[in-house]
């Protein structure tokens, strides 16, 4: 019995891949709608997984450090922790620093306790104590910072060297009377920094200076902010005013150091492939168990570590893989290409069915014979898109605004990250549903044929449409409850949020889900609308081109089966999605432009090295610029947290700054720009700060830790903004990371140069004349100054946004990637659908040839019959793409975008969309007129016969 | 001595098959006269639907020549010979080859369209047509609603629905009963009395043989025998021997001249019977 079944499994077999062989062309096209569909599946999600394993080894790999430890009272602790550190596995590298002051320009001046006081409150006003922070560490350590610094000079301290910043360097030339440069030889002074705001001076204390003579000035730097554990631990702003010197010169100071709670840092490097070796998710776990145990074990030290940088990586990259249901349309296409086909081959292959079963076979061995046939037409279709999704996932994030890059397309099918539980899932449930649906279409038929008398085949076929009547409408049913519970969610979650979280994103992609499911039916609404109604409606059209023949255009749009018009929902639906991505990469392209110019703040955006905030005038004297305003920065606490606080001429601001109507929030305007110059102890805030801490405008805001020895100082609020041009999100700082972006603190102008004494700078904004040569003003601005980078196309790129931006594409490129897609598989599609649509009338065409129509005419008739159902089917699919990109549109903004700065809106092509359809329908005509002339050439008599 | 409207002479039709050629049609040399019922008999695979084809020129011949209305056909380019049988010729196949998406008015008005005659023009005459066939009624039915009869009335009404000159039928009662097939060839014998034209058929059926004028009995592509039918005196029986085994019996054409009358279902039936008596 056994041998027997095997028998007919493999005569079925056989029998199977003859019939695939025999309908290779339809085959080929199941095939194809499979290998689309699963591989742009399987390639966002390998694309994601691959980008975010990438993306952190990268950030893992290029950090200097990946936590401090810190003790001030206890700096024995470190000496302890520092044994731990040695038979910890996780830890790669460690180093130690200490964060303390050093003094300049001190000979011949005893003392043991020193009042640092401004340059004309000292003792010798004309010979001061230059006062600057210090940074002692070893050179290993600072060949891991290096990224942190633009140097002049060597960053080294080996061979009694030490590094100045360049503030510290005009400093000493200030005091020296002399230019500080490479090479000089220095003595100075290394204490301990005590800040003692309640009397507004610096005071030094029980502390015994250590004089060091003959240290040579190896190289000058600037300090360029970035995502760096040292710069966390001591701030851009020290080190921006610090010098660097060797730890190991400090010999017996060191202990002195130590027992007069001098900050020691120790620096901590995490060893890559141990703290990932257990999967990228437990990255962060480790690190937080690493520090818990340090605080549990010492809980005099304080830790951090770069947890929350990560995190947001991670969950920056977890929300950029939602952007696999900007796919979803293809994947429709996709599978309505297949159930389309699979509709083709059934219906051709009637005879072969009704042959089977007049020699007895019953409906399960049919099916079953199908059912085989599609499992390896399937199985095929899902290796080629398995095969495939490993070279689109690796295609997405290789096309930067620079073109195609190869080293990314080698790192991701060097290392992708396959998920073959996700793998398996997607081709299992697509399986389902195809070959389901296949087995369902041949049983339906198989039965329905087996009903000779036409009253039942009416009776059956009438079942048929209400089924799929209740079916629609039930469907539709619970699409519409399912996105009504979504979207409430979803509006909750993006409305007034300026950055998207992944909750906010999850639920976006949800109701695009929900809305492409409702578009299906929606879709198919219109192709009855269209077909029926429309397309039949057009008799006095047809009679003005075509005449008499009209006759027969119009029976062709009014029949009930061979029709070409079945392909109608099809283009509605290709049509609809083209028109989104279409009006999506149009918006999206514009709001980057927008964003870019908002980011830049101005026409001109120029960083220098830290000058005086009257280089503006330097700057203004260049043919071609209108007005310059400078923007100096600091740094003050408010409620315990850190911001940048700017400085600037607001009124100049408010002219050159490329303001957004998004910029203020609500009842603020320009107005408040005003009030702020004319405000001496003014702020403007952000709105997320103000709504935090429940200030309006006229409340007093403290603002501490502010340099110019002010410990404490309340501001006035004159205004509420939720973003400024050039600041906040723009220099990097809050992308994602570091500061959320509530960081705009705008104070006035004459109040930093006064009361904070800072009236340095290193950005400016400027704005350009119109029809200025641009170049020109740029290679000028250059010339003025060294070092200078005038509107620079990535923003401090040590930033963690770079980590983001590496592997994630433009969103774009899905856009333009789904077009492409659909679009070639609606030309297969027309000219499958075509092609046997003509088939199944070269009889009809053959009985016209008889009454004495011509070729030529049957052809125009049958040209024309396409060009009106794909035009027509292409507006009223573009027209539903209008309504379902402007009803999702604001829906999906997270997943378009990471931020809401400058609010997304839509920005229509029109000349892209009116072309679509007029594209559309030349594309097919080409494809499908070698059918219409192949049918044309067909003998008469032959097929007569068909 | 009426003037033919179509002339064949010396038709070969050849098929190249992978086992070697066929040859279909050997040398078939006939005429057609006006307002005359020639029948073309044989049994099946003997060539009768290939010379029809050839003469509605669906289907090309391998040598000969073919005069319709005086006009050689193999001289004619593709377009003429479209008009031509647009015009000149009408044919009514054995699978009726009705449109299936038309109704039957409206298979009865594509010709009329392909004509040039505008849609109100065609409908109306498609009426008249339809109602000469006696199936106006069933006008608006599409053809899977007809049946077999009524189907072979909507092709004949479309086949004369240009007025041709020549009606080609292939088997035109093979799918009907004998009361059906006396109605069509009731039809075709008065179109031929009252729209002048000229019928060509094909038929296996002797009782439809003995309608028409001249019969011509095709056997392996040739055509062998050529017998004038006098239907009063027409022996059934002979007739069916003749269209069997066409070597057996020869006779000779009789001295009556033909006459043609329309003869009713009835009459028909009754000399049948009369002839079978006898």
């Amino acid at each position: 019995m056994s041998s027997k079944n095997n028998v007919k499994f493999r005569f079925l077999f056989s029998l199977a891949f003859k019939n695939i062989l025999s309908h290779k062309r339809h085959m080929v096209i199941i095939i194809f709608g499979f290998t689309i569909s699963i591989s742009m599946l399987l390639s966002v999600n390998l694309w994601s997984n691959t980008s975010e394993d990438l993306a952190i080894n990268d950030f893992l790999g290029s950090q200097d450090f990946q936590a401090y430890i810190f003790s001030a009272s206890q700096p024995e602790d470190i000496d302890e922790i520092i044994e731990d550190l040695d038979e910890n596995v996780l830890v790669d590298f460690y180093s130690t620093g200490y964060s303390t002051a050093a003094l300049f320009n001190t000979e011949n001046k005893n003392f043991t306790t020193y009042e640092v006081l401004p340059e004309s409150s000292q003792t010798d006003p004309n010979n001061p104590v230059s006062l600057t922070n210090a940074f002692i560490t070893g050179q290993e350590t600072l060949d891991r910072i290096s990224f942190v610094f633009n140097v002049e000079g060597n960053f080294t301290i080996e061979d009694n060297g030490i590094l100045l910043s360049f503030r510290q360097a005009q400093e000493l030339s200030s005091i020296y009377d002399r230019d500080i440069q490479i090479g000089d030889v220095l003595n100075l002074s290394i204490s301990k920094y005590i800040p003692n705001p309640a009397y507004g001076e610096i005071y030094l204390s029980s502390f015994q200076t250590t004089y060091y003579e003959d240290y040579t000035v190896k190289g000058i730097f600037t300090v360029n902010e970035g995502l760096s554990i040292v710069q966390s631990a001591l701030s851009s702003e020290v080190l921006s005013d610090s010098i660097i010197f060797p730890i190991t010169s400090l010999g017996s100071a060191e202990a002195t150091m130590k027992t007069n709670e001098v900050p020691y840092v120790l620096f901590v490097k995490f060893d890559k492939e141990e703290i990932t070796k257990d999967g990228l998710d437990e990255v962060v776990n480790k690190m937080q168990l690493f520090s818990e145990t340090i605080k549990r074990d010492y809980p005099t030290t304080y830790i951090y570590i770069i947890e929350s940088t990560l995190t947001s990586l991670i969950n920056a990259y977890s929300r950029a893989s939602i952007s696999v249901v900007l796919m979803i349309p293809v994947i429709l296409v996709g599978i309505v290409m297949t159930i389309f086909t699979i509709n083709i081959i059934v219906e051709y292959r009637q005879e072969e069915v009704a042959l089977l079963r007049d020699r007895g076979a019953d409906t399960f061995q049919i099916l079953l014979l199908f059912i085989i046939e599609f499992l390896i037409v399937a199985f095929f279709g899902i290796i080629l898109g398995i095969a495939l999704s490993f070279i689109i996932s690796a295609l997405i994030p290789s096309f930067s605004a620079s073109g195609f890059n190869g080293a990314t397309f080698r790192a991701f099918m060097r290392e992708p990250s396959f998920s073959f539980g996700f793998a398996i899932g997607i081709s299992f449930t697509l399986l389902i549903i195809l070959v389901g649906y296949a087995s369902l279409k041949i049983w339906w038929e198989i039965s329905l044929r087996h009903k000779s008398s036409e009253h039942e085949l009416s009776a059956r076929r009438k079942m048929e449409r209400n089924i799929f009547l209740g079916v629609n409408i039930g469907v539709v049913t619970i699409v519409v409850i399912a996105l009504i519970f979504v979207l409430i969610d979803t509006i909750r979650n993006i409305q007034e949020s300026q950055n998207f979280s992944l909750a906010s994103t999850t639920s976006a992609g949800y109701t695009f889900l929900l809305f492409c499911f409702l578009l299906i039916f929606v879709g198919q609404l219109i192709s009855y609308l269209v077909t029926d109604k429309f397309q039949v409606s057009l008799k006095g059209l047809y009679r003005r081109i075509v005449f008499n023949e009209a006759f027969f255009l119009i029976n062709s749009f009014k029949r009930k089966d061979k029709k070409l018009n079945s392909m109608t929902f099809a283009v509605i639906l290709v049509s609809t999605f083209v028109a989104f991505s279409l009006i999506s990469a149009s918006s999206v392209t514009q709001n980057q432009m927008l964003e870019a110019d908002y980011k830049n703040g101005a026409d001109m955006r120029i960083i220098t090295y830290p000058v005086d905030s009257s280089f503006k005038n330097n700057l203004s004297q260049i043919d071609g610029i209108n007005e310059v305003v400078a923007l100096s920065k600091t740094t003050g606490s408010i409620a315990y947290d850190d911001y940048t606080v700017v400085g600037v001429d607001s009124i100049t601001y408010s002219r050159i700054g490329k303001w957004d109507d998004s910029s203020f929030a609500e009842d603020n305007s320009f107005e408040n720009l005003k009030i702020l110059h004319e405000t001496y102890a003014g702020v403007i805030i952000s709105h997320p700060l103000a709504e935090r801490l429940n200030l309006t405008i006229g409340d007093d805001i403290p603002i501490v830790n502010l340099p110019g020895g002010i410990f404490h100082r309340s501001f006035v609020i004159t205004g509420i903004f939720n973003s400024a041009p050039g600041l906040g999100l723009l220099d990097g700082r809050n992308i994602e990371m570091l500061q959320q972006n509530e960081g705009i603190v705008l104070i006035n102008e004459e109040f930093m140069k006064t009361e904070l004494e800072i009236s340095s700078c290193q950005l400016f904004l400027a704005s350009v004349f119109p029809d200025e040569n641009s170049t020109r003003i740029t290679n000028e601005i250059k010339g003025l100054l060294s070092n200078t980078q005038v509107n620079p196309e990535l923003i401090n790129e040590q930033f963690i946004g770079s980590f983001i931006d590496t592997y994630i594409p433009n969103v774009r490129v899905f856009f333009y990637v789904q077009l492409i897609a659909i679009v070639l598989i609606i030309i297969v599609l027309i000219i499958m659908f075509t092609d046997f649509t003509l088939n199944q009338r070269t009889q009809e065409f053959a009985i016209n040839q008889t009454m004495g129509k011509s070729t030529r005419t049957i052809s125009k008739l049958l040209v024309i019959e396409l060009i009106v159902i794909i035009l027509s089917a292409s507006i009223g699919g573009l027209l539903l793409g209008l309504v379902f990109t402007y009803a999702s549109f604001n829906l999906i903004t997270p997943i378009l975008t990471s931020h809401n700065i400058i609010p997304y809106t839509i920005n229509l092509p029109i000349l892209e969309i009116v072309l679509t359809p007029v594209v559309l329908t030349a594309m097919a005509l080409v494809g499908v007129l070698p059918s219409i002339i192949k049918y044309g050439r067909e003998k008469i008599i032959t097929a007569l016969r068909n | 001595m009426s003037s033919a409207v179509l002339e064949c002479k010396d038709v070969f039709k050849q098929y190249e098959l992978r086992s070697g050629p066929l040859e279909v049609l050997k040398g078939v040399t006939f005429d057609l006269k006006k307002k005359e019922l020639l029948a073309i008999v044989g049994i099946s695979g003997s060539g009768k639907t290939t010379l029809l084809n050839l003469l509605f020129g669906i289907d090309t011949m391998t040598e000969g020549h073919i005069k319709i209305d005086g006009k050689d056909i193999s001289d004619m380019s593709k377009d003429d010979f479209r008009l031509f049988r647009r015009d000149k010729v009408g044919m009514i196949f054995q699978e009726f080859y009705l449109i299936p998406s038309m109704t039957a008015i409206e298979n009865v008005m594509a010709p009329l369209i392909i004509a040039g005659k505008s849609e109100q023009l065609a409908l109306t005459k498609a009426y008249r047509l339809l109602e000469r066939v006696e199936i106006r009624p069933m006008a608006n039915k599409y053809p899977h609603q007809l049946s077999n009869g009524q189907k072979q009335r909507v092709a004949i009404a479309r086949a004369i629905a240009n007025t041709p000159k020549i009606l080609i039928c292939d088997e035109p009662t093979r799918a009907l009963d004998t009361t059906l097939g006396d109605g069509i060839m009731d039809l075709l014998e008065e179109l031929i009395e009252n729209e002048n034209i000229a019928v060509i058929m094909t038929t296996h059926d002797p009782q439809v043989a003995a309608r028409a004028d001249r019969v011509l009995i095709i056997r392996n592509g040739k055509l062998v025998e050529e017998k004038i039918v006098d239907k009063e005196s027409f022996d059934f029986r002979a007739a069916k021997a003749i269209y069997r085994d066409p070597e057996i019996v020869k006779k000779e054409p009789t001295s009556k001249p033909k006459t043609k009358k329309k003869a009713s279902t009835k009459e028909a039936k009754k000399s049948s019977k009369n002839s079978k008596t006898s």
